[in-house]
């Protein structure tokens, strides 16, 4: 989740307030903004990617003023009819395809506000961007460019620009090769033969999207009058970024102004604010929450969220703030209703329908096996079903089974997942070499076996295996155990064959038979086996496939 | 034994050897058997012993050297030269230096020279010494130092100092005394042959009735064993199944490998969706595809992705690719299981749960494990309702105890209205995250052909056992340290749970 951190005396500022942080804090996950601390001076929230209007302090407050009713109802936002127009270029239109623009006018802005335009700008590029893929934003200073302005797509080579941090002229190649923020985005523009680029109306070129803006537009604390420019692969990541990062400017201070975009095939202008137009039925609001709510409470509870709201009979028709777009259907609003009324204001209810519950037939099995090895004296154990394949194999004494193979594991230990139990116990017997023998213990889980003939291709199998350490321990031993275990699960038609395996000691190796399914080996473990795990003890040990053997 | 209860006070083994007429040793023997039994207290004691040396006895028979002077003296009419006296004495040249030291000593004589001569006079009459007197006891029998007077005693001490006199030896001595047990048991059992394992032979012969069986020091260390004990973690799973079979849910289980339809499309989370990236999920290297379900339901899932109409909303509005829900995954939530249950059980009510294993691509830390368990559960009612959840939530965690909840509004993709749950743990004084719920989303019910709410919570299980058992680091659950498992008392979700954090107690 996006992560922020606000200062107490920011969001005092902004809702006109005089909370303490942990009172801010108290109130914020109110909102669904969760807290990760709280000191003095501030708090560190994380927001959910649905809300990217929360990626900054003015879209916090907005929604903080709303729920401590110092300012209800939905925000408005204008802009002024456009005077500069952007002309889309044919030659754009294969390689980054879509583009908004906005104008802000008559800003003046603190240290503090750049950084957090900044930073919103950041998040918005991870949230609805996708890091700029779908989505990214220029803010530049307009009255550093001179309209109208052009997209278009140039070869790497036809133009030069000073990007930003960077002291020399460049063309657009030298941008991707040589410039940090060139080479950790040149992936977005990889195979494309043309690059985009802004240009204004003296030619200049602004900015080089996805990559970097130039030098020339830079903003700072004097910028009065800023131009935001997104351009992307994904038409509504566009249009959401814009919304979401103008309204912010508005909150900021900022007038709004539009730009007129043309393309080959028609004109549109930007941003667009109209807030979105829904229909909640008042019913339906009510059988979800299960709450007896009139319709003029959840108008009220409506307005706390910053949404307007009026009744039709039992109808609302709702509107939404342009920023708010996570908006995908009447639902969303039956949550805004429970956030106006107050999470904590819900009393529990019960369901009302009386049904039997049951475990499942799996659950039972695995009881019945460890009811019988604890009985025997043995300690359950629970390992990861994600494995090793060097300890799951190699270091076993086996050739390599076919396994379900990760195909990105983050963590070096875990390449696939178990085919077998034994693995896991003997590390388990490893970890414990200087704890008190006899060490008996068991694991009962599953299993992952590669299997064509499932959708899912693998199927989940439930085995049971046991290891036996002590200075006698022994075949005996361990075949004495699981003659128990089949006896106690009435099993009558097994036999016991002699076996060869890597990993128990020739001769000492045998199966559990069942028609001519092989149901489970057991044997002493390998020395060489031991040896890999450092084990300096005699082992017995048995595992079975607990359908084929006991069901 | 009968000896001493007839003496009715503790006694030596020399008073019994005389008392009963045996000798020493086998007093001793039989004292040591009768202290197996606990029958008698042996203590032992360190005494002082005084008896007369060689030249001790020669004073006891012919008197101390300076009063055998003292006599020759006299007799020699009182005041002899030295050399007079030396001939006529009777004493060896020793015994005379000793006596004439001694008797001066006492004050007996006195020496004085007279001329060129050396003469000893009788001046005070010897009367009878304490050393001789001690001498005299000694002789009789009396040798203990403790049990003499002090003026003895000490007359004892001197004498030691006197070569071959007295001889002081420390002799250890053995007090027997009787316990309650040897006071009442019957006497006739006392000559029974011992046994120290009781046996099959003698409790078929039915000899046992003629042995005796030994007694064991019941507080000497025995070797420690372990009980067989059930994962810790798989206790809180057991207890919280036991919840939700009480609840009235029925568990359901099913793939771990999944495909990212059931996962998340089915679950209308978008394709982009950041938790379906390579660095939050686990992707199979192969198989790396899967086979979709039923074309219909493949189709309603892709309308509802690219344009919502089907559930009356606006939907993510992108091109959905039948491909990248094709592909095998470790599902990352038991959501996709639940998912796939509702898929074939449309029609209400329906409750079902599980509490199982799903996997998150992280890199395992102390706070973060790649693998771990997921508590998840649905109910579908034709009236089910977001206060039902919050009932539900409440009832299981005031079943494990922890009373102390609240809900606050969350986010998932699936789920509207969303909600998180916190718990409060008295005994770590702290509110813990739980896990997420909500009412699933049209857009997710009604591509299933479900048409009635369903509420649906994913909890987490490990923080949960980590915080109870105060673990700091959470790998700890699935490390399977013997030395741990066995120090953990069986009781131990109890102690934590039902004691510790009902408040008011339990």
């Amino acid at each position: 989740m996006p992560a922020l951190r606000v200062e107490a005396d920011r969001l005092n500022r902004l809702c006109r307030t005089k909370l303490s942080a942990d009172a801010l804090a108290d109130i914020l996950p109110g909102l669904g903004i969760t807290v990760d601390s709280v000191d003095e001076a501030g708090i560190d929230i994380e927001y959910s990617p649905n809300r990217p209007d929360f990626s900054s302090p003015v879209g916090i407050a907005r929604s903080l003023k709303g729920i401590l009713g110092i300012e209800i109802g939905m925000p408005s936002y204008r802009a002024a009819k456009p005077s500069t127009t952007l002309v889309v270029e044919e030659s754009v239109r294969k390689i980054r395809p879509w583009i908004v623009m906005g104008i802000v006018r008559g800003l003046r802005l603190a240290e503090q506000d750049v950084l957090e335009i900044i930073t919103m700008q950041e998040d918005l590029h991870w949230i609805l961007g996708r890091n700029r893929k779908k989505a990214s934003i220029g803010i530049h200073n307009l009255d550093a460019t001179r309209p109208d302005f052009i997209y278009k797509a140039v070869r790497g080579d036809e133009v030069r620009f000073r990007p930003l941090k960077s002291f020399e002229e460049m063309t657009l190649l030298e941008v991707l090769q040589r410039h940090e923020t060139g080479r950790k985005y040149a992936h977005l523009l990889s195979g494309a033969k043309n690059y985009p680029i802004l240009i204004d109306g003296s030619g200049q070129v602004f900015s080089f999207p996805p990559i970097i803006n130039s030098a020339l537009t830079e903003v700072d604390v004097n910028s009065r009058n800023l131009l935001v420019d997104i351009t992307g692969t994904d038409r509504l990541a566009v249009e959401n970024s814009l919304k979401v990062l103008v309204t912010a400017f508005a909150d900021l201070g900022g007038r709004l102004e539009q730009v007129s975009v043309k393309y080959s095939d028609g004109r549109t202008v930007y941003p667009k604010l109209d807030p979105s137009t829904w229909t909640l039925r008042s019913d339906y609001a009510r059988e979800l929450l299960g709450l007896d709510i009139s319709v003029k409470e959840m108008v009220r509870a409506l307005k706390k969220c910053r949404l307007d709201a009026a009744a039709n009979k039992s109808k609302l028709k709702v509107l939404a703030p342009p920023y708010r777009v996570d908006i995908l259907h009447e639902v969303d609003f039956v949550e805004e209703i429970a956030i106006g009324y107050g999470y904590d204001n819900i009393q529990p209810d019960r369901l009302k329908v009386l049904q039997y519950g049951k475990l499942h037939p799996t659950t039972r099995l695995t009881d019945y096996c460890r009811e019988i090895l604890l009985g025997l004296g043995f300690t359950e154990t629970m390992n990861f079903t994600l494995a090793n394949e060097e300890k799951s194999f190699e270091k076993m004494n086996v050739a390599k089974q076919e396994a379900v193979v990760l195909a990105n594991p983050v963590s070096e230990e875990y390449s696939i997942m178990r085919t077998w139990l034994l693995p896991g116990l003997i590390i388990n017997l490893s970890t414990n070499k200087r704890s008190l023998y006899p060490q008996r213990l068991f694991e009962v889980g599953d299993v992952l076996v590669p299997d064509n003939s499932s959708d899912e291709g693998a199927r989940r199998k439930l085995k049971l295996a046991a290891v036996i350490a002590h200075a006698e321990a022994s075949f005996t031993e361990a075949k004495s155990v699981i003659e128990e275990l089949l006896r106690n699960f009435g099993v009558k038609d097994w036999r016991i064959d002699e076996d060869v395996h890597g990993s128990f000691i020739d001769g000492r190796t045998a199966s559990v038979m069942r028609g001519n399914d092989k149901v489970a080996i057991l044997g002493e473990i390998n020395p060489a086996v031991l040896e890999n795990y450092d084990i300096a003890m005699p082992v017995a040990s048995f595992e079975l496939d607990l359908e084929k053997a006991l069901v | 034994m009968s000896k001493l209860r007839e003496l009715e006070k503790p006694a030596s083994y020399v008073d019994l050897s005389r008392a009963l007429n045996r000798p020493i040793g086998a007093v001793a023997k039989a004292a040591s058997w009768l202290s197996e039994k606990r029958l008698v207290n042996i203590t032992e004691q360190k005494v002082l012993k005084a008896s007369l040396g060689a030249e001790g006895l020669a004073y006891l028979e012919m008197g101390f050297p300076e009063r055998r002077l003292v006599e020759a003296l006299v007799k020699l009419g009182g005041a002899p030269t030295l050399e007079k006296c030396r001939e006529s004495s009777q004493l060896t040249e020793q015994e005379f230096n000793i006596a004439v030291l001694w008797a001066k000593r006492k004050g007996w004589i006195s020496v004085d020279r007279e001329g060129p001569k050396t003469v000893l006079k009788v001046s005070k009459y010897p009367e009878k010494g304490i050393d001789e007197r001690a001498v005299e006891k000694i002789s009789r029998g009396t040798s203990h130092l403790d049990e003499l007077g002090r003026d003895l005693r000490e007359a004892c001490l001197e004498l030691s100092r006197r070569p071959s006199v007295v001889d002081i030896i420390e002799e250890r001595i053995h007090l027997l005394e009787i316990t309650s047990t040897g006071r009442t048991i019957p006497v006739e059992e006392l000559g029974r042959e011992e046994v120290t394992q009781l046996s099959p032979e003698l409790l078929a012969s039915g000899k046992w009735r003629e042995v005796s069986i030994g007694r064991f020091n019941v507080r000497a260390p025995t070797p420690v064993v372990f009980a067989g004990k059930k994962h810790p973690l798989q206790k809180l799973v057991e207890a919280v199944k036991e919840i939700f079979v009480e609840l009235g849910f029925e568990e359901i289980r099913g793939p771990l490998m999944e495909l990212a339809f059931w996962n998340f499309d089915a679950l209308f989370q978008p394709q982009d969706h950041p938790a379906r990236e390579m660095h939050d999920t686990f992707y199979i290297k192969s198989p790396d595809r899967g086979r979709l379900p039923a074309p219909s339901l493949v189709q309603r899932v892709k309308s509802v992705h690219e344009n919502g109409a089907l559930a009356n909303s606006i939907g993510w509005r992108y091109s959905w690719s039948k491909d990248e829900a094709s592909r095998l995954i470790l599902r990352t939530h038991t959501t996709a299981t639940t998912i796939r249950h509702l898929a074939s059980h449309r029609e209400p009510p329906v409750k079902v749960f599980s509490v199982d294993r799903i996997y998150r691509n992280e890199r395992v830390d102390w706070r973060r494990i790649a693998e771990f368990h997921q508590i998840e559960g649905i109910a579908m009612e034709r009236r089910a309702t977001l206060r039902d959840l919050m009932g539900v939530i409440t009832e299981f965690y005031g079943r494990l105890g922890l009373t102390k909840i609240r809900f606050y509004p969350s986010y998932f993709p699936y789920t509207e209205p969303s909600a998180e749950v916190r718990a409060y743990l008295p005994s770590r004084r702290t509110w813990l995250e739980m896990g997420g719920m909500g009412i699933f989303r049209p857009e997710v019910t009604l591509p299933l052909g479900v048409r009635h709410p369903v509420i649906a919570w994913g909890l987490g299980l490990e923080r949960l056992a980590a915080t109870l058992l105060e673990l700091e680091d959470i790998r700890t659950l699935y490390f399977n340290d013997l030395a741990w498992v066995r120090s953990l008392p069986t009781t131990y979700l109890e102690n934590i749970l039902r004691k510790k954090d009902i408040v008011g107690g339990g």
